[in-house]
Formats: C-alpha cells, structure tokens, sequence
C-alpha cells in the first residue's frame, strides 16, 4: 500500500481504516455515502493508490454491465402485461384483504371458506345452491322411520306401579307374554301363592304368599320365583317389609 | 451510472390510493416501475423469459399487501423488497428444473456435450452474462441494487431482511469473483 501523506499512523490502524474504505467504495461510486463515511474514503482516497486502482475499476465494471444493459420495454407491451395482471385481480370476486379493513363478524366467522368459493367466481345465489347441495351430500343419511309403536301394555316395569291395595305376604309379579296359565298355577303352587289381582294392563300380578313370611323367607321366595323363566319381574308388594306389627315406631 | 431519482412522495401516495382500491393508481406505479424491475428481475435471475411473470407477481403483492406498508422505508426499497423475494423464488425453481435437465442430459453424453459447446460460445461472445452467472443471486442482487438502482448499503440490507455487514461482505466477495473474470476476459 502506498501512502503519499507525511502522517504515521501505526500499520495496523491504516490497515483498518483500508480494509473499512476498500470495502465502502462501491457506495462511494454511487454517490449513497453519508458525509462522514464519504469524508473518511475522501481522504484515504488521496493516499491510496490500490483504493484509487479499484474505483477506476468499479467504474469500467459498471460501464461494461451498463453497455448490456436492459432494454426498455415499449409502452404497448408494458400496457398488455398490466391487462393480464388486472385480469387476475378482478378474476377474485372478493375485495383484497389489504382493501378491506372493515368485516362484519360473519365474515370473520366464514371468511376462510367464503374466500376460497368466491375463487371460483360464482354468483351468491348460485353460491348458495352449492353449499345446500354440498351439505346435503356430506351429511350422514339419518333414518326418521318411526319405530313401532310400543304400547302401553308392551311396556313392562314394576317401577310407578299403582298398588291399589297393599296386603301383608303380598309379593308383584310380571310372566312373559307368552307364559301359559298352568305353567303359573304350577309356579304359584311351588310358592304357596295364589293370584290376589290382576293381571293388570302391563301384566302385574299380585300375589299372596299362604304362609306367614318373615323378611327372610320373602327374599327367598322372590328368588324362586326369578329363577322361573317365565318370571319376567318379582318385587315384595312392599317397599320395606316392615309391617305393622314388626314396626317400632 | 445512472442519475436515480427519489420518487417516493409521489409512489407512496400511489400506494395509499391502492389502499382504497385504486387500480388507477396501480397502474401508474406499475409503470414507473416496469422496466427497472424488469432489469432487476432479469439480473438477478439471468433470465429474461420469466420477467413478465415475476414483475406481475410483484405487483399482484404490491395491490394486495398496499396496506402493510409502513412508511419505514422508501417505496421503491419495499418494492424491490417483493421483487427481491419473487426473484429468488425464480431462481429456486429454475435451479431446480436445471438440475432436472441435466440430471436428463447425463442419461445422453452427446446431447450434453453439445450443451458444452454451446456454453462455451456463449462465453466467449458474451462474456459478461456468464460473469454475473457466475455469482450467486444474492451477490448479484447487491450488485445491482448499488451500481444501477444507486441504493445505500443500509437501504439493501432493509430491502434484504439482512445485516449492513451481510451485505458489504456479499459485495465484497462479488467484487473479487468479478474481478478474477475481467482479468481472464481480458487475456
């Protein structure tokens, strides 16, 4: 490097301040430098001559690019290829995002999915023929047929049964539809019973145990009966087997 | 070097009116922008087939991104900004069909030599194109953003979402690539 100045900075500074210049010189050419960048390659300028080499070198480089240089586009052509980018924006029915600040909630809550159809370009109506269709093609094909009607004698429970009379040893019993009448008799006399009422119009039973039962023996006896196939229900005609005369209260 | 013009008074009012939907106002910015950035695409680039497309896709974003712009930079940096972006997406994609072709071109060695050959013409009566080729499309960039777009480094390195220091090292390596051409050229 040579230096033409009478100063001495140290080798390392100018080395620096050289290395900071040679590196800030395409901006020097172009005139883009701030004043005080601009000051300090001024000045290195004058002393450097490898500096001044590279501007000359910079300046035949840009000439050489410059002589290539692109050739303009004739009015006719830049106006056609606007023509097909206005083609592209008006192609999308909807407004761009950056035009429309301003959106109702609904379109924020379907502004996806509204965004993407309106691409297709079709008229609202038209838009929401398709949606109707669409829904009613992806959604699952539901059965209404009604089921058969269940009557109320079909429907068997001993829940919220009316119990019109409530008697002692008295348990409720529900047969099968299908349970023929000695196949009861056979089953009443294996448990000491004998039909009191019903059947009623869900099937009801009631029935008196001929023995004197205990709290025990009651559960006993409902087992047999529920071990019977024909036995649909068999449920103690009272809630609690407390009767009057085992009741302290 | 080209004497440049600060227009940005008059293009950021442009892009406040495409904020209302002017595309009036589209259009005399697409004008005023046509040919530099059709020379800025095709530098970048090395390709001039694709310079239609990249430029409407620049302004495609320029219409639709209007409101994003913040003022924190001149109007022609945040332009070339997108034309930056489009630009090296080109170069991804046209890398990537090269080496698609050439990939079909190893299958037939004569078909490539007569690549060679060619290549080899186009080097020496056009040095310079194979040159810039020579660079890397961010070397380039910087190249032509300084000596023809007369741009501040500061200013480049906002245009290419990186460090001042990024873009004088960028500048410096073209610099010495370019400079190892010339002198070969000139031998």
């Amino acid at each position: 490097m040579k230096h033409a100045n009478t100063e001495k900075p140290s080798l390392n500074s100018t080395h620096n301040i050289h290395n900071e210049v040679w590196q800030l010189l395409p901006w020097h050419v172009n005139n883009s430098l701030n004043k005080i960048e601009n000051k300090k390659v001024k000045s290195h300028l004058k002393a450097c001559t490898i500096c001044q080499q590279e501007i000359v070198r910079i300046k035949q480089l840009v000439d050489l690019v410059a002589n290539k240089s692109y050739e303009a586009t004739s009015e006719a052509v830049i106006d056609a290829n606007f023509s097909i980018l206005k083609n592209r924006i008006n192609s999308h029915t909807e407004t761009p995002k950056a035009h429309n600040k301003i959106t109702t909630h609904s379109q924020k809550i379907f502004g996806f999915r509204l965004g993407k159809l309106t691409q297709l370009s079709l008229p609202s109506p038209a838009l929401a023929m398709a949606a109707t269709v669409l829904i009613s093609l992806l959604m699952p094909r539901l059965e209404f047929n009604s089921p058969e009607e269940i009557t109320f004698a079909q429907f068997k429970t001993l829940s919220n049964s009316e119990i019109a009379a409530v008697k002692k040893n008295t348990v409720r019993v529900i047969f099968l539809d299908d349970t023929q009448k000695t196949d009861i008799n056979n089953l009443l006399a294996f448990v000491n019973g004998h039909i009191t009422s019903g059947p009623t119009e869900q099937g009801e039973y009631s029935i008196g145990i001929d023995a004197e039962l205990t709290i025990d023996n009651v559960q006993s006896v409902i087992d047999n009966l529920k071990k019977n196939s024909n036995v649909l229900f068999a449920e103690p005609a009272y809630t609690t087997l407390i009767t009057e005369d085992n009741c302290e209260c | 070097m080209e004497i440049t013009v600060d227009y940005s008074k008059r293009d950021a009012a442009l892009i406040a009116r495409i904020c209302k939907a002017d595309q009036k106002a589209l259009e005399m910015l697409y004008k005023h922008y046509y040919n530099q950035l059709g020379r800025f695409v095709t530098r970048v680039t090395i390709r001039e087939d694709i310079i239609d497309e990249v430029i409407n896709d620049v302004m495609y974003v320029v219409w639709e991104k209007a409101n994003t712009y913040d003022n924190n930079c001149k109007p022609s940096t945040w332009i070339f900004g997108i034309a930056y972006n489009k630009a090296r997406q080109a170069v991804r994609d046209s890398s990537r069909l090269k080496e698609e072709s050439l990939n079909e071109l190893d299958e037939d060695n004569l078909l490539f030599e007569e690549f060679n050959d060619n290549l080899k013409k186009l080097e020496i009566t056009d040095w310079i194109k194979p040159a810039l080729a020579a660079l890397t499309a961010d070397q380039r960039t910087v190249i032509e953003l300084t000596y023809f777009q007369g741009l501040p480094y500061n200013e480049i390195a906002v245009l290419m979402n990186c460090p001042e220091n990024t873009v004088k090292t960028r500048m410096h390596h073209a610099r010495k690539k370019l400079a190892t051409i010339l002198i070969n050229a000139s031998n």
